[in-house]
């Protein structure tokens, strides 16, 4: 039966009860979907953690380097009272402190100093450093006299360390000596040996000036080691103010009397008087090399190369995960073919100790792939790809696939009937170009760093959209369509390289890094299940510094 | 259940009140998903994204009006947004008579042949016939929508219900010949 209806009418009532059921495929999309959201989500989140962590980690560094420079500082300072306090309670200080203290000590040697050459000048008979006599036994009673004086010093003012400034080790044991021959005063053979083998250390460490020191008539130990000892008091005696009470002095000079069984041989005190004076510089030299000698140790731990500048050049190989096609969905279909480029850039990286190092750069990546299979032809109306924002030249080309996709709908049919009859179709492939500035962080891991290398890469990258063009491509010539309208202006890759490398200069290696860059929203939306991942071998050669 | 407790449990992002609100209208929006788009691929894209849309702005729903009334609007609007970036050219002559009728035996279209010819109009064509005819907009609401004015959508209007009315005569002449016995 029929009848005339306004065809509004038809379709109308045709479709009032048209409720089709969608492929349970939308559900699972959406669900997808929704649980993506929420790790994106995440994603920045864990970002912004990574780069809380990274801050974190270099405020570390840098307070830690600059806590160092303080002890250091401090120490100078601090340890007079810590020696002085040790001295109090047990006489001997074994604080490697000392070592660095050895600056303010010295400063207060003269006031000891002093005492002594006081004690020289008024008590002429006393000093004993009696070079003429080879027998130990004057001899370790000269420096027993030397030692209690030291330590008559030390209990007047408190001070010690002048005598000992060369190593903490010597002072510690001199002192446990001096003790003990406080004890065995009577019998100084005993401790003769040691007392040897502590000045033998003594002499080492103040270097080479004892050499130049000993008198050219005698080569023996014994005055070497007085030698020294005078020439330790008389360097010292330079710094010296004529001001000290008289009731110290008078108790040195009781100590000495006791210990006076030497001989005295002061046209010797006078030679070494004299040779002190130009050797007196020397001696601070000593004490300034020592000085240098820990500044530049510092210098060279601070100077373990923990810089290094980076550039690299890789080839570039695109790829995807699935076979979707971020441009339109009836093109999900068609082959890809995923073409190779460059990518180049420059990078620093820092290590934090010898296994980990933080690393940054800038890097420019393109990439492009190929979607094949395609018809164009121009149209009268503007039908563009969904995800194509086109140029105003290239709004009236129309682009399908030719591959029918499981619609009932031929291609064909959606143009016009007469459109049909003149359209000229061409088959071609589809270029999508994106070139990304590409801003890694990332940590590595040595495994082996010696002359090869090998390290474990890890970490993410922030990718900001550069270049963006579609085109089409067909008998080698070319169209600009336009712009993908759903690339995000900024998104992230997770990175996983391992990287071997090859020092062949001092500070100059040879890196080459295959890295895999999965990448984690580079569409915002309608990526159309393409899941694109790069996967780059960077080489390149560093500069460490 | 409840289907204002339903839209409240969305409304806090609850996965199961999501899915079953899905299965509840998927069907309804399927249909203008497919009136709308150009082919199935596309309407179920549309519909895949038009629900994402819906549970993203479920909180604005404010219970006034009908909920039907209210996730269809936000889907047509959604699968509008698609076109609304293309431009579209107006090559048509806007004098067509506003009234065609056509004579037809309702058994011989099938609901896939008139969805086929639906899709397979121009987009503009295809979204102010949908508009006007199935979802009763106003040619100023249209021309609100598309941001076109009321002349052309007027004129698309006519356009598309000629270019129906040929496709289904020309169907059942096809058909005649294939089946001159049927008559």
């Amino acid at each position: 039966m029929s009848e005339r209806k306004n065809i509004d009418r038809l379709f109308q009532e045709k479709f009032k009860e048209f409720e089709p059921i969608p492929s349970e495929d939308v559900w699972t999309a959406i669900e997808a979907r929704l649980n993506e959201k929420k790790k994106r989500r995440i994603i920045p989140f864990w970002w912004k953690l990574s780069g809380v962590a990274a801050l974190l980690l270099i405020g570390f560094l840098v307070s830690k380097s600059i806590n160092t420079r303080e002890i250091q500082t401090e120490n100078s300072v601090v340890i007079d009272p810590n020696s002085k306090k040790n001295e109090k309670i047990n006489g001997i200080d074994n604080n490697s402190k000392e070592l660095n203290g050895k600056g303010t000590i010295k400063s207060e040697n003269p006031v000891v100093n002093q005492l002594k050459i006081e004690k020289e000048k008024e008590n002429e008979s006393e000093i004993n450093f009696k070079n003429s006599s080879n027998t130990s036994n004057k001899n370790s009673v000269t420096t027993s006299v030397e030692d209690k004086k030291s330590t008559v010093t030390n209990k007047t003012k408190q001070l010690k360390i002048p005598f000992y400034s060369s190593k903490s080790e010597v002072a510690d044991r001199k002192s446990s000596q001096n003790r003990s021959l406080k004890k065995n005063s009577n019998t100084p053979k005993e401790s003769d040996p040691n007392r040897e083998t502590v000045f033998e250390k003594t002499k080492n460490q103040l270097a080479q000036n004892n050499n130049n020191l000993s008198n050219p008539e005698k080569d023996s130990k014994n005055n070497e080691l007085s030698n020294q000892v005078v020439e330790n008091k008389l360097k010292e005696n330079k710094n010296l103010k004529p001001s000290t009470p008289f009731e110290k002095k008078n108790i040195v000079f009781d100590d000495l009397k006791e210990s006076s069984i030497s001989k005295i041989e002061t046209t010797e005190v006078d030679k070494k008087v004299n040779d002190t004076v130009p050797k007196n510089s020397v001696a601070t030299n000593v004490l300034e090399e020592l000085l240098n000698e820990k500044e530049s140790k510092l210098k060279q731990e601070s100077k373990r190369n923990r810089w290094q500048i980076t550039s690299n050049v890789a080839p570039i190989f695109l790829g995807s995960v699935s076979n979707g096609s971020p441009i339109d969905s009836t093109l999900s279909n068609n082959s890809k073919s995923f073409n190779t480029n460059v990518g180049f850039g420059l990078g620093v990286s820092y290590s934090v100790n010898k296994k980990f190092s933080i690393r940054t750069g800038l890097n420019k990546v393109n990439m492009s792939y190929n979607t094949n299979d395609i018809l164009f032809f121009s149209s009268l109306e503007s039908k563009t790809l969904k995800n194509v924002r086109p140029t105003a030249s290239s709004r009236m080309i129309q682009v399908q696939s030719r591959i029918s996709n499981n619609t009932s709908i031929p291609s064909e049919t959606e143009l016009l009937s007469f459109e049909n009859n003149f359209t000229n179709k061409n088959n071609g492939v589809l270029r999508q170009e994106m070139g990304f500035l590409e801003m890694p962080l990332e940590m590595t891991y040595n495994l082996l760093n010696k002359k090869f290398g090998l390290k474990i890469i890890g970490g993410f990258s922030t990718l900001f959209l550069q270049d963006n063009n579609i085109t089409i491509v067909s008998n080698g010539r070319e169209t600009l369509l336009g712009e993908a309208n759903n690339l995000n202006d900024i998104h992230f890759s997770t990175n996983l390289g391992l990287g071997v490398k090859y020092n062949f200069l001092k500070s100059f290696e040879f890196n080459i890094e295959p890295t895999l860059k999965y990448q984690l929203n580079t569409f915002n939306a309608n990526a159309g299940n393409f899941k694109p991942y790069f996967f780059g071998i960077y080489s390149g050669v560093s500069y460490n510094f | 259940m409840d289907l204002n407790q339903l839209i409240n449990d969305c409304k806090k992002n609850d996965r199961k009140a999501q899915e079953q609100l899905y299965q509840l209208y998927a069907s309804k929006l399927f249909s203008v998903c497919l009136k709308y788009s150009r082919n199935y691929i596309e309407a179920q894209d549309n519909l895949q994204d038009g629900f994402l849309l819906i549970f993203n702005k479920i909180e604005k729903f404010s219970f006034k009006g009908s909920f039907e009334g209210w996730l269809k609007r936000v889907m047509i609007n959604h699968v509008l947004q698609q076109y609304r970036t293309q431009t579209f050219l107006s090559l048509v002559n806007e004098n067509v008579p506003d009234d065609v009728e056509i004579e037809l035996d309702d058994e011989e279209l099938s609901l896939d042949f008139l969805l086929k010819i639906i899709q397979e109009l121009p987009d503009r064509y295809r979204l102010v016939f949908n508009l006007y005819a199935m979802d009763d907009y106003s040619h100023a609401e249209i021309a609100e929508m598309l941001s076109i004015n009321i002349g052309t959508s007027k004129s698309n209007l006519s356009r598309a219900r000629m270019i129906l009315k040929e496709k289904i005569e020309q169907y059942k002449n096809n058909e005649n010949k294939t089946f001159p016995s049927a008559k």
